[in-house]
């Protein structure tokens, strides 16, 4: 299998690596986090998180001892992503912003790391 | 290339940053016109101008007949501009023509239906004829008014119908309007408001602010002035602006996604199934939230129906959506392309089977443009992600099922429910089926079919309230509730009462409307009576004493024909069962007047059965305080006790014996129609029970006037019940056949019962009440004992009154102060007990002394105490008077 390892595809706040360990710990430890699109109903999709493997052709990134990867294609859609983590005023969750805004709402909405 | 503005408060404006962005053809993706990029200072630009509209009335002032006259003057502009509209829309938005062709007319048809609505159909103002408060009475009614500033937040995907479905309600109710276009479709909103413009819709009353989502969304979403915010779009936008939404509290209505079930029972037509499968998913290239994206179909046709959508989906034609021949556009960008693309990916890798499509499609004559083939993926289980996440695309999945019950169980097994269709040659089958699934809109035999006064909305994370028809012009009002007090006096005022040391209510309503027809003879007019009432078939009730006497026999003999029989079965001290069983007989008789015969539970009988005839269900429905709206069933009371006064009072006393006591039916409508007084009927009452009943409307005449609502009307009533009650009860106690004396005592009880209906009871009764619930000492036993204990307690707040109460007992008050009158009226009462052989103290009735604080416990919370003239708040104070009466 290819390893392309980049630099500079993903960039995480503290906060969202702190958060994103504190998630792994809690179930088995796995390491790697794939950034994908996520339809979340109706209209328009947003980039999301989920706990997956490397898989053939994957954009690899290692920040901080956590994995991160993303289909070549959908790098190319977005850009360079930005990864924080919000939790005030009820607002909680990770927020995705991309250096090509998939849509008019790019980073308005948070989200989970899904399984 | 066109180029297209803000629309701010009347004026077609650029953006305060002079910013601009393209819109383009997602068919050819050449760019189609370029528009003003709206940011924070247009929104607020816009929320203000909606603001000054709003309050300045110049819109939500109008009637609603004044606003359907303007929305017809916008309907007409849009009529006129109803090529350009669909061009736009087509080329905008990649609907195909055929499709776009109709998006004009549908607005217009919209906004006129919703006028017409609003001004003809919807319930602006209501009159609340029941209150369901006792203590308040006035008239009560609702006006619905506008909510003042709305925001509206639309998709891409039917650009021009979205933007009329948040327009038409929020104007046609008198709202004003922000609307923010999804930013890939602007164009149509944006030649909507030049409709807006020449119809001469006031300024500021809609605006339209093209730009980013997010960037708008944040201000439109929080700004103070703003009072609600509608939004079509992704769950995950919606959760947002609902949080945001939150910190002002305005009010949401959220329409989000889906992943709707499409059901395919066995005995569904199978053209019509696969036809409505097919357009239940690629219309408009499954770019659609209630789309029927999971189509459940049973194992035993499951390969078959596969095969047949393939071959439909296979016919599709898809090409550029201008050119009339096409069945399917282009998806609206690149990036619902690749999420597309993505899905279909991760279907694959979930072990779905792809049946056909899959792939992007190129279009003849045509570089670019994002078309994609009508995609079937079979053997999908519910569980994998292509199943439970929204697509958006033209992706559908095929899902087996055994029975009903499974497909239903499918079908709910998801976060949304927003559409959802059933094909079924069984219609009774299919509405089973229906009422099963947990979704906003269910289809039979059909799919996608919108109806204006239909509403449209989402059960779970699918969104909240609905749109179109009268339930979504609701959503575009708030309610205000009208309280008009009847009597504007302090001193009449219960619950300000509260805070204040007067406890006196002074205002009153005296509304006693039974006919009385009294005298030896009166019985005759019952014949009179009945056909008065415009009845012909009267039910007698009575009980078994009182039939054995054979006072029920001489009713139906005076009624002759209009009688239907007799029913004798009510206990004393009835239940609601009692009611429930004579109100049966009642309907199996279809009798339409009722007849009753006998002491107060006889009659309170009657007036649950008046009650559960008119109205239906069981007397336990009907518990409760002023509720009822209509006359009851007509009822003619023949009293045979001379106490509780039943026959002209507003309350059926029924035991519930799931909530362990006794509970009221309190309406003015349960007065009998008619009663009649005639002593035959109560010269057989033993002695006990004419004495005890005797006390009963003592303690009623005296009680009701040392209420806090008692007044000079009952005074009256009672001081003359308590002065007949005085002399006769002595010669019936000595003689029960002495009719005069018999007259004159029924005479007593009507009165009394006239005075405590308006004027209630008081501490006396509580504890007399509560005696008998828990030891059961006859009501008016108990009445009797207790009453001068009471009065004694009650000369701190009532010496005047009961000074009155000595008068008509016949004590020379001449040169008695008033408390020492009122102590010398319970003094009479006492006297006259002794002089007719009634109880005097509780233990002999009994009731154990251990009891005694419970009792007291029980009393103060019962429902009399409550007017008693003397406060009473101290359970001690209780427990000393039933002491004193031990
Ligand atoms: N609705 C009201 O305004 C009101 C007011 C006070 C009490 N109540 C209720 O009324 C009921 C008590 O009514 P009541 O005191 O009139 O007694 P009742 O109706 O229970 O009758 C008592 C007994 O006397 C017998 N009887 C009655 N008249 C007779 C007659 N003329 N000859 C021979 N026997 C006769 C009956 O057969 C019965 O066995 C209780 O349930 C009480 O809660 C109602």
């Amino acid at each position: 299998m290819m390893r392309q390892v980049r630099e500079a595809m993903v960039k995480m706040t503290a906060e969202a690596r702190e958060a994103v360990k504190s998630f792994l710990t809690t179930r088995d430890n796995p390491r790697t986090i794939r950034i994908d699109l996520h339809s979340t109903g109706c209209c328009d999709s947003s980039l999301g998180l989920s706990v997956d493997e490397v898989r053939e052709n994957d954009l690899i990134q290692e920040i901080d001892g956590l994995t991160l990867v993303i289909n070549p294609e959908i790098y190319e859609l977005v850009g360079e992503i930005t990864i924080s983590y919000v939790d005030e005023k009820g607002k909680k969750g990770f927020v995705l912003n991309s250096g090509k805004p998939l849509n008019e709402w790019d980073g308005f909405g948070t989200c989970e790391i899904k399984q | 290339m066109e180029q297209y503005k803000l629309f701010i408060d009347g004026k077609f404006v650029d953006a305060a940053s002079g910013k601009t962005f393209e819109s383009i053809d997602p068919g050819t993706e050449a760019p189609l016109a370029t528009i003003a990029q709206a940011g924070k200072a247009d929104a607020e630009a816009a929320i203000a101008a909606a603001r000054k509209a709003f309050n300045s009335g110049v819109w939500s002032g109008l009637t609603p007949a004044a606003r359907m006259a303007k929305i017809h003057d916008f309907a007409d502009e849009v009529a006129k501009q109803g090529l350009r509209l669909a061009a736009t829309e087509c080329m905008d938005s990649g609907q195909i023509i055929g499709l776009a062709k109709f998006s004009p007319l549908l607005g217009i048809g919209f906004l006129r239906n919703m006028a017409l609505a609003a001004a003809t159909k919807f319930p602006w103002e209501e009159e609340i004829p029941v209150s369901g408060n006792a203590f308040g009475p006035g008239r009560e009614f609702i006006r619905r008014e506008p909510i003042g500033v709305c925001v509206g937040i639309i998709p891409w995907n039917f650009p021009m119908t979205m933007a009329f479905w948040k327009i038409a309600p929020s104007l046609i109710m008198g709202n004003c309007l922000v609307l923010k276009p999804a930013s890939n479709t602007s164009l149509s909103a944006l030649i909507i408001a030049e409709c807006a413009k020449a119809a001469g819709i006031p300024d500021g009353v809609i605006n339209v602010i093209a730009g980013p989502g997010g960037e708008l969304g944040s201000v439109l979403c929080t700004h103070p002035d703003v009072d609600k915010v509608a939004f079509t779009g992704s769950t995950e936008v919606g959760r947002e602006i609902m949080r945001m939404a939150a910190d002002t509290v305005k009010k949401v209505t959220l329409e989000l996604g889906g992943k709707s079930a499409n059901i395919i029972l066995d005995d569904a037509d199978m053209e019509l199934a696969v036809e409505g499968a097919c357009f239940g998913t690629f219309f408009h290239q499954g770019q659609i939230c209630e789309s029927g994206t999971r189509v459940l179909v049973p194992s035993k046709i499951y390969d078959q129906f596969v095969e047949k959508m393939k071959k439909r989906a296979e016919a599709l034609r898809i090409g550029y959506q201008l050119d009339p021949t096409s069945h399917m556009g282009p998806l609206v960008s690149k990036q619902q392309l690749a999420t597309v693309e993505r899905y279909v990916k991760i279907g694959k890798d979930e072990g779905a089977k792809l049946v056909t499509g899959g792939k992007r499609v190129e279009v003849a004559g045509i570089k670019g443009g994002y078309y994609y083939a009508p995609t079937i993926f079979a053997n999908v289980n519910n569980k994998m992600r292509i199943a439970q996440e929204e697509i958006f695309g033209p992706v559908v999945c095929v899902i087996k099922y055994d029975s009903d019950e499974e497909a239903v169980a499918i079908a709910n097994d998801s976060i949304y429910g927003l559409g959802g269709g059933i094909f079924s040659s069984n219609q009774a089958r299919a509405e089973r089926v229906a009422r099963g699934v947990r979704t906003g809109t269910m289809w039979i035999n059909n799919y996608h079919i919108f109806s204006d006064y239909c509403p449209f909305g989402g059960y779970k994370q699918s969104g909240v309230g609905r749109e179109l028809g009268l339930a979504g012009l609701h959503e575009y009002t708030v309610i205000k509730r009208v309280h008009v007090n009847t009597m504007a006096d302090a001193k009449t005022n219960m619950t300000f009462q509260l805070m204040s040391d007067y406890k006196k209510v002074d205002g009153f309503a005296y509304n006693c409307p039974t006919t009385v027809v009294a005298g030896h003879g009166a019985l005759s007019s019952i014949y009179k009576a009945i056909v008065d009432l415009g009845c012909k078939r009267a039910l007698i009730l009575t009980d078994p004493g009182v039939n054995k006497a054979g006072l029920a026999q001489k009713v139906k003999n005076a009624l002759a024909d209009f009688c239907v029989g007799i029913y004798d079965k009510i206990p004393p001290d009835p239940d609601l069962e009692a009611v429930d069983a004579a109100t049966a007989v009642a309907r199996e008789l279809k009798a339409d007047c009722i007849v009753s015969v006998g002491g107060g539970s006889v009659i309170d009988t009657a007036k649950g059965v008046c009650v559960t005839l008119k109205n239906g269900g069981n007397a336990n429905d009907y518990l409760n305080f002023l509720v009822l709206t209509e006359p009851q069933t007509p009822h003619i009371a023949i009293p045979t006790t001379s106490g509780t006064g039943s026959e002209v009072t507003n309350v059926s006393v029924l035991t519930s014996h799931k909530a362990g006591r006794k509970l009221f039916i309190v309406d003015a409508r349960i007065m009998p129609n008619v009663a009649i007084l005639d002593p035959i009927f109560s010269l057989s009452l033993p002695k006990d029970m004419t004495v005890s009943t005797a006390m009963d409307a003592m303690t009623h005449a005296i009680e009701a006037m040392t209420s806090t609502m008692s007044n000079k009307i009952c005074d009256g009533m009672a001081l003359q019940a308590i002065r007949l009650i005085n002399e006769n009860l002595p010669l019936v106690a000595a003689d029960g056949k002495n009719e005069k004396a018999r007259l004159n005592m029924q005479l007593a009880a009507t009165m009394a019962g006239w005075a405590f209906t308006i004027a209630q009871v008081g501490l006396a009764h509580g504890m007399a009440h509560t005696v008998g619930a828990l030891h059961h000492v006859p009501h008016g036993a108990a009445c009797g004992i207790i009453l001068p204990k009471v009065m004694r307690y009650n000369v701190e707040t009532s010496a005047d009154k009961l000074a009155q109460v000595a008068h008509a007992l016949n004590v020379n008050t001449s040169n008695m102060s008033d408390r020492d009158a009122a102590l010398a009226a319970a003094d009479a009462i006492e006297a006259l007990m002794v002089k007719v052989g009634h109880p005097m103290r509780l233990r002999d009735m009994g009731v154990p002394e251990e009891s005694i604080p419970v009792c007291a416990f029980h009393a103060i919370a019962d429902t009399a105490v409550i007017f008693n003239g003397r406060p009473v708040n101290d359970p001690n104070d209780i427990i000393k008077l039933y002491t004193e009466a031990y």
